[in-house]
């Protein structure tokens, strides 16, 4: 066996720990029995190793229970850690400085950190969620002084979690009727508040000149985020499973970065050079997007897909994309459970990994004339890869999406071209920038009325109430089994 | 040379774009039709009166996001400014939307009274005014505005400056609004209650109308018969929302109104109301039989216990 598939292994295991965890609680006592049954294999095996044969197998079992084990004890920690609500009823009457504001329908949703001088605090970074008015408007970077007694975040519906939503971004209290007041400015990270303000300019410029709701479309691609859009058009976006293209997600990334590869092939450049010219895309796509932890997620795995691409390995890198999201998951292991972009990011790009020789060899080949067959295949392989997990999170099917995203991905990349030249010629002459929003806006009208008339099939979703976790892993079990099958065709079909 | 044919195709293929939306931009200038449209913007009022590339906002709703949207179905998408918007009064689902149509769309004025209020969502509105420099003027009776085909809108009230601006009740000086065009007369009268409306009455003024849009969402404290009386509708309108908590529009108003034979239309109903005008007559395309709404005649025969409505 080799060394790379060792690795692979036990980050699979440790991979398998998080999620095993994540759903279930296994007794500590065998928790325990675990870890010592681990422990003798390995002292017994270890000094032995270098024997070939049964020593080795044992040592290796020995590892991958360890990395089995790691991931359990590390989302045990995490998961307790969210329960262990220390400050409950306790009255906050702090500073805080705001870190993040989302608009609702009721108001503006505050996460605050507080910065406290009283010793019981001080040592501790506490994050609240508040809820406030519309009006005044806050932004990041603001110091308040709220008053507000802490409680336990609470799940609105039964259908989303979102005390564990919240909880994976450390916020483990709300304040309801907490009251803020600003007393103070650029108490943020400056780097960080200068390039929310330059995605508040950029934005601007967009929506001066393109009417709603396609400006909320034209931001939404260029900066991720479908909050622009109202709850009507939204849901349309998610039956005709579209609302990856205003999201910042791995998937998106990289049909981006597919896309940038494909222009700067139609301009003239060498492939090398154009996964060069993608790679800097993406890092300016996820700067842009405000730099969430959720959008460097997704631009670390399609880079890393890119990188591959580059070295003309795009069918042998599972194993970066299995260690980055190790890595991400051993510093947050309820990204796992809780964290829809990390799945979907995660997925998605393995999706395309795994499958890419298959349609290489079977598909594309075939069919190079058509051109827009590499766009079919990415999001087919996509689709089937996430579909389970956007049964599970957001409780519906798409049967059109496949329709829908061949009609519309082709020209996302247009549009998004032309909402950044509607933004740089907003900054440098304006009545070009409007030729250009006329042009974006034909497109972005398309787009949307597309997807709205789809969306009105009877059948173009289906709704899940509730899926059983067991489907989830049974789907992907299956999956494997089909991948780990055609792989071994491909293998056969090389010497020949 | 590949890739310069395709540059030539590419610039080529912009202008043709282009060259279409120039004619659709001179073809809609050239032949402007005055349109009247009710936004279904929730519980709140919203109306948007449009004449080619000339705008009048009554109100807002209460949320910017929806409002922004209405507005960019209903104005055509190179035009991006709206000339004139009247503010009744500054209540929360009248002016909450506006404030984001003051940050996107250039506006030239705002007509409001001197009411004022001391909530956020007005300081904000008042902030953004400053911000923008837009014209204030001020809403009183007299003032008017005049639509390229002929067209005024019309202030009725209030006759005189607002004195009590900071008294309670913000809807007694609600701006009343008459719209006149051609044949067809349109009556605005945001939250205006049924005090004023006898004042409106006794004072002479001609609030007769085609088409009325009921006050204050259809609460029983506005739209007396004495009122209904006068103004005489064939059609009115109640902007509202599906299960508000308000409980409106109002049985008694909709009994008064069946029993004036006015057609209703409502938002929560049928979403946006659109009446377009042309050679002097305004119309909707919206048909009044539906199954929840009787038609005329039987509703004339069955006025006075209207079971089958609701």
């Amino acid at each position: 066996m080799s060394k790379s598939r060792v690795f692979l292994f036990i980050l699979l295991s440790f991979l398998i720990g998080v999620f095993v965890r994540s759903f279930w609680q296994i007794g500590q006592n065998y928790f325990f029995l675990l870890s010592v049954v681990a422990l003798i294999l390995l002292f017994t095996f270890l000094p032995t190793y270098r024997q070939a044969g049964k020593n080795k197998f044992a040592t290796l079992v020995a590892f991958i229970l360890f990395g089995f084990i790691f991931g359990f004890w590390l989302t045990n920690g995490e998961i307790a850690k969210t329960n262990d609500l220390i400050f409950l009823g306790k009255n906050f009457e702090e500073n805080a400085v705001v870190q993040k504001v989302s608009q609702t329908t009721m108001g503006q949703n505050l996460i605050v950190e507080l910065r406290s001088e009283s010793a019981s605090l001080a040592d501790k970074k506490i994050s609240v969620l508040l809820s406030v008015p519309q009006y005044p408007e806050y932004q990041y970077g603001d110091l308040l002084e709220i008053s507000c007694k802490a409680m336990a975040i609470e799940n609105r519906d039964e259908s989303f979690d979102y005390r564990m939503y919240m909880a994976k971004e450390g916020v483990l209290y709300q304040c309801d009727k907490g009251k803020a007041k600003k007393i103070g400015e650029n108490q943020g990270n400056w780097i960080f508040a200068k390039i929310l303000s330059a995605r508040a300019i950029f934005e601007n410029k967009i929506i001066k000149v393109i009417p709603a709701p396609y400006s909320a479309l034209a931001s939404g691609l260029l900066f991720g985020g479908s909050g622009g859009l109202s709850k009507e058009i939204q849901k349309d976006f998610s039956v005709t499973g579209m609302t990856h293209i205003v999201a910042v997600s791995g998937y998106n990334v990289t049909i981006v970065a597919e896309y940038l590869i494909l222009l700067g092939i139609a301009l003239g450049l060498w492939r090398k050079q154009a996964i060069w010219f993608a790679l800097v895309g993406i890092v300016l796509f996820v700067v842009m997007a405000g730099l969430p932890a959720s959008a460097v997620r997704a631009g670390v795995m399609s880079g890393i897909l890119l990188w591959a691409m580059k070295n003309g390995r795009l069918a042998s890198s599972e194993n970066a994309i299995i260690f980055a999201a190790a890595i991400m998951l051993a510093l947050n292991p309820l990204l796992l459970r809780w964290d829809v972009g990390f799945q979907l990011s995660f997925l998605a790009t393995l999706g395309i990994v795994v499958t890419s020789s298959f349609w290489e060899k079977s598909f594309i080949k075939k069919n190079r004339a058509l051109g827009i067959s590499e766009v079919i295949t990415l999001s087919l392989s996509a689709q089937i890869f996430v579909l389970p997990i956007i049964a599970w999170n957001f409780h519906i099917a798409s049967l059109i999406s496949l329709l829908a995203n061949i009609f519309i991905l082709p020209i996302i990349p247009l549009s998004m071209l032309l909402v950044f030249l509607v933004c740089i010629f907003g900054f440098i002459f304006s009545p070009l920038s409007f030729i250009f929003a006329w042009l974006a806006f034909g497109l972005l009208f398309y787009e949307i009325k597309l997807i709205h008339v789809l969306a009105q099939f009877p059948w173009a979703s289906v709704s899940i109430e509730r899926v059983d976790v067991w489907w989830i892993v049974l789907y992907y079990c299956m999956l494997a089994v089909v991948i780990y099958l055609l792989k071994k065709m491909d293998d056969n079909i090389i010497p020949e | 040379m590949r890739n310069n044919r395709k540059i030539v195709y590419g610039f080529l293929l912009a202008a043709l774009a282009i060259g279409v939306i120039l004619f659709c931009i001179i073809q809609n200038n050239k032949t402007p039709k005055l349109e009247v449209v009710f936004l279904d913007v929730g519980q709140g009022d919203s109306i948007l009166i449009s004449e080619g590339s000339q705008q009048l906002l009554i109100d807002g709703g209460k949320d910017g996001k929806l409002l922004l949207e209405k507005l960019g179905k209903y104005i055509p998408f190179w035009d991006r400014n709206i000339e004139t918007i009247i503010e009744t009064h500054p209540d929360q689902d009248h002016i909450g939307g506006l404030i984001d149509v003051l940050k996107l769309y250039g506006v030239n004025s705002i007509l409001e009274t001197k009411m004022q209020s001391d909530s956020q969502t007005f300081k904000k509105l008042e902030d953004e005014i400053l911000k923008n420099k837009i014209e204030k003027i001020e809403a009183k009776k007299g003032v008017t505005i005049k639509f390229v085909s002929g067209a005024v809108a019309e202030v009725l009230y209030p006759f005189e400056s607002v004195t009590d601006v900071n008294g309670g009740d913000t809807n007694m000086y609600s701006v009343v609004v008459k719209l006149t065009v051609g044949d067809n007369k349109f009556l605005f009268t945001g939250d205006f209650p049924t005090t004023q409306e006898n004042i409106l009455l006794e004072s002479g003024t001609d609030v007769k109308v085609n088409f009325l849009k009921v006050a204050h969402h259809g609460s029983k404290y506005a739209t007396s018969n004495a009122f209904l009386d006068v103004v005489s509708p064939s059609d009115a309108i109640i902007s509202v929302a599906k299960n508000n908590s308000y409980g409106h529009p109002n049985q008694e108003v909709l009994q008064r109104l069946l029993q004036h034979r006015v057609n209703i239309l409502r938002t929560d109903e049928v979403g946006d109301i659109v009446y377009k005008c042309q050679n002097l007559k305004c119309v909707t395309i919206h048909l009044f039989p539906t199954p929840t709404q009787p038609s005329k005649e039987k509703a004339i025969s069955e006025a006075p216990k209207p079971k089958f409505l609701f």
